[in-house]
């Protein structure tokens, strides 16, 4: 595939003398089983396989994908994605170039425990039945349950014109349960999931740490859950929400592609005080097994442990190739693909706030009346104003330092650098918990984020009561 | 390019084929081809130029009732025969499922018109960077505005096939575009969006969508925070639109029949305020999401989904339909090649009140009038607990200043019997109807 790949990219550089251009090969392989009900009646497998080209030419990218690796699909493609940057070149004021890093040559395969294709299908929902079983008999109010599991295997192949060439071969297994429960006309449910750069030892994991006892647990509990009250509270967060807010409130906000376009409140910022002193933010996308590591990024560029906040203080931003140029940084690793179908974008990887000395009974000691944020659904941010929403499915009151009655469906929201400034603890408890996929301009890409406990001064949430 | 060529009802046929000798009972196979153009545009200024040649072919078998689906970027005939046998042979692993009955039997009807445009599918790249710079020109209106875009179009052709009898074959084209605006005054920001789509150059109005963008982005300048209280709030059009499609999503018969859904139970009874009724009619000549079959092949038709605050149907495919006893009202959809059709809502129609827009707004002493984003409710408990991302406060019946750590708290049920207003004003995209509602009585949490 080298050969072939230098050889489009030398057409590329004799014809049209472009500034840049990548190539990238992409294969995801997968396959899942889903269990409702106490039946595996849904099999899927599949097969993702094409290249595409980029091309910088007069300041002004092309791209063009094709669902094809053979040399001359990828030639047309480079013509295509050429004559694209050309056409776009004569509307650009503001000619776009790339850091001019050194090329890599590398081949990376992630090793798993256990593979989950010397697993037979039969074995996998035999065991996997018995665990969707334990959560579906758990109590007479679950009504419904699904137990998915998926594992894929994603190839990328990537060539530049720095003379990087890179494979990559990256195994991700993941399993989830979601449990609903039903009772006087109120339905609720859970959920639990982990996924990691893994083999089918994610399912030990997942039995380890009794993730479809806990699903069944919340769910039923949350029956008898109150609504929430509505408006400002004192607040501890879970690691789980301390990596959700990480993530939505901060995370998207230090993203370069969002500062250069005008969409973060971090333009401008680097060097000045964005959180509390205690707030140390760090994007890392070299922890062993974590969902949302890798070794090189889309471009080629290697992935590290990128400070991005320290003691308080902006450090720095995620970077791509063509964001680190135009700000004068160095790249960091953080441009990723979804598939051939996409361009790399800035994307963080395993995101967290490093650990304090904080206990949570220390933190919990100085609220009289509070919100204790535990479980996360979902969260979003609009980055430019940095109003963020953190939808949180199990919550529960503070009441004179102690954690009291249960609350259900709460979602918190603040401005991101209000809300980081006034953070007045940090636990010592750091853990990574969270993983799932990230969306950002129609692309996915995995993701972890987490956190110690923390506590915060003030959020609003908006409850019912 | 071998793909260009090939014809995808002989591919279809070719994998329901192969999965039959493989074991399946029954089969349906789905192909794809189309190409898309897209240009994204950062402070004003173009950004890159993106083309994608996309095909892919998908199978699902059913052996008593287990599902195998399979799916693959290549749609030669080889290919279609291993897919064929891989979806057969996931089929015999899968469990049975009694509650499958059986895929849809083929009934023709005449095809909805204006899904194709031979204009938009040979739209030159240059064509469509001039109609994007239209966005970039008219969302300009004073130099402190930061303009970003994106738009993007091209044509889909696509085969269904199933081992009834099913073979039906489309065409459509799309185009698409989004402006989103932000102004910056210090630490005061203002920022705003627009959209617009359709299946043809005429459905779209770059210029209107620049000036909504660039005009909203100065005028949420100066946000301030509120009290928490309870208010009554107009929910303009596309925030009403997503309460309202959140509330239909709900309806989804599958959700219903697993009984994770508020709506369980709730066929027959009154789910909203007498005054709201809202159509689903995916036959609409040139709508966003019409089609002249759903996913499975079952013709589009309109039906009523509220009538007067009642929940008359749920949203069916075959699966529902057969193990419900219901009529199927053909609301199978399918994102592409890449996963088997789940049920989905198309052109989604509220019945538009009598009631100006201002009078309202202007009826509030105070309120808030939520102006654009989308406000949903969760699927399965039905709770809203969001942020009013772009809200407006309302003193004395007039637009008093745009807020900003807001939200809303309460449950879709509870905000849909108390509409207690929809305008006459709504806006159409092609197919959509989606006047604004005016609900009394919602708690808003503020940081003031």
């Amino acid at each position: 595939m080298k050969d072939v790949l230098v050889s489009i990219l030398d057409e590329c550089s004799h014809k049209y003398s472009p500034q840049f251009a990548d190539i990238r090969v992409f294969k995801r392989i997968g396959s899942s089983i889903v269990i409702e009900n106490g039946r595996a009646f849904r099999m899927y497998e599949y097969r993702l396989h094409g290249g595409c080209v980029r091309v910088l030419i007069n300041g002004a990218w092309g791209f063009s994908a094709v669902n094809d690796t053979s040399k001359e699909e990828l030639r047309r493609a480079m013509k295509t994605a050429a004559k694209m940057a050309i056409a776009t070149s004569k509307r650009v004021s503001e000619k776009r170039g790339v850091a001019e890093i050194k090329g890599v040559e590398d081949s990376v395969v992630f090793p798993v425990k256990i593979k989950p294709e010397d697993i037979p299908i039969d074995q996998k929902v035999k065991e996997l039945l018995e665990v969707e079983k334990v959560a579906r008999k758990y109590h007479p109010s679950v009504v419904n349950t699904v137990l998915s599991y998926g594992d894929r295997h994603e190839i990328e192949i990537v060539a530049n014109t720095l003379g990087t060439y890179i494979e990559q071969d990256i195994p991700r297994t993941g399993i989830s349960l979601f449990v609903a429960t039903r009772e006087a006309g109120v339905v609720q449910r859970s959920y639990e999931n982990t996924s990691g750069i893994k083999g089918y030892e994610v399912l030990k994991e997942f039995l380890d740490e009794e993730k479809h006892v806990r699903a069944a647990t919340t769910a039923v509990d949350l029956l008898k859950a109150s609504p929430p009250p509505a408006g400002k509270f004192k607040a501890i967060l879970s690691p789980e929400i301390t990596g959700l807010i990480v993530h939505e409130a901060f995370g998207h906000n230090s993203e370069a592609d969002a500062v250069i376009a005008g969409e973060s409140i971090l333009e401008g910022k680097i060097g000045e005080k964005v959180a509390s002193e205690l707030v140390t933010i760090v994007d890392d996308s070299t922890i062993p097994g974590a969902y949302g590591s890798f070794k090189y990024d889309s471009e080629g560029t290697p992935g590290r442990r990128r400070i991005i906040v320290e003691k308080g203080i902006l450090r720095g931003f995620l970077h791509s190739l063509e964001t680190a140029k135009k700000l004068g940084a160095s790249p960091t690793g953080s441009a990723r693909a979804d598939t051939h179908h996409n361009i790399p974008i800035v994307r963080m990887s395993n995101t967290y706030i490093d650990a304090g000395d904080w206990t949570f009974e220390e933190m919990l000691e100085d609220i009289d009346h509070g919100i204790y944020f535990k479980k996360s659904q979902w969260g979003y941010v609009f980055p430019e104003k940095g109003q963020f929403t953190c939808n949180v499915i199990v919550s529960y009151m503070i009441r004179k330092g102690e954690v009291a009655e249960i609350l259900r469906d709460v979602s918190f929201g603040g401005l991101t650098l209000e809300t980081l400034k006034t953070v007045d603890a940090i636990g010592r408890d750091l853990v990574i918990p969270m993983a799932g996929m990230c969306g950002k301009d129609g692309q996915g890409a995995p993701v972890c984020c987490g956190g110690p406990h923390i506590r915060v001064k003030e959020v609003v949430v908006g409850g019912r009561a | 390019m071998e793909e260009h060529s090939i014809d995808l009802i002989a591919v279809a046929k070719k994998a329901i084929e192969a999965a039959l000798r493989a074991g399946a009972e029954q089969a349906e196979a789905y192909a794809s081809r189309g190409m898309g153009t897209s240009i994204s545009i950062e402070r004003g200024d173009f950004k890159t130029c993106k083309s994608l040649y996309d095909y892919g072919l998908c199978v699902r078998s059913y052996v008593k009732g287990g599902m195998g689906f399979s799916y693959t970027q290549r749609i030669t005939e080889k290919d279609a025969v291993e897919i064929g046998k891989a979806s057969a042979k996931l089929a015999r692993q899968a469990q049975p499922d009694p509650d499958f009955i059986s895929l849809p039997e083929p009934k023709k009807v005449p095809e909805v018109p204006g899904l194709y445009d031979k204009e938009l599918a040979e739209l030159d790249v240059e064509e469509f960077s001039e109609l994007m710079s239209r966005i970039v020109d008219a969302a300009r209106i004073s130099p402190e505005v930061i303009v970003n875009c994106s738009g993007s179009y091209g044509y889909g052709e696509y085969a269904l096939v199933n081992s009834l009898g099913v073979e039906i074959e489309g065409r459509r084209t799309g185009i698409g575009f989004s402006a989103f605006c932000i102004v910056k005054r210090g630490d005061d920001i203002g920022s705003f969006y627009e959209w617009d789509s359709g299946r043809s150059l005429r459905d779209v109005d770059p210029e209107k969508v620049g000036k909504v963008a660039g005009e909203g982005a100065i005028r949420f300048l100066g946000a301030k925070k509120v009290k928490t209280a309870t208010l009554p709030v107009v929910f303009k059009f596309l925030p009403a639109a997503g309460l309202i499609s959140s509330l239909i999503g709900a309806a989804n018969a599958e959700s219903i029949h697993r009984k994770r859904s508020y709506l369980v139970d709730m066929l027959g009874k009154r789910i909203a305020s007498d005054i709201l009724t809202v159509y689903d009619d995916g036959t609409v000549e040139r709508g966003i999401a019409s089609s002249t079959y759903d996913a499975e092949g079952v013709p589009k038709r309109r039906f009523v989904v509220i009538e007067k605050g009642i929940l008359k149907t749920y949203l069916h495919n075959s699966y529902t339909a057969n193990k419900m006893k219901a009529e199927n009202n053909a609301c199978a959809s399918r994102a592409g090649y890449r996963s088997p059709p789940g049920i989905g809502s198309s052109n989604i129609q509220i019945v538009p009140g009598d009631i100006s827009l201002n009078e309202m707004i202007a009826e509030m002493r105070e309120g808030i009038v939520v102006e654009t984003g989308f406000i949903w409710a969760d699927p399965i408990t039905g709770t809203i607990s969001q942020t009013i991302d772009f809200g407006f406060k309302i003193e004395n019946g007039e637009y008093a200043y745009p807020l900003k750590g807001t939200l809303i708290g309460s449950r879709i049920l509870d905000l849909m019997r108390n509409i207690d207003a929809i305008s006459k004003e709504y806006r159409e995209e092609p197919g959509f109807i989606w006047p604004a509602i005016r609900v009394k009585d919602v708690r808003i949490a503020g940081g003031a």
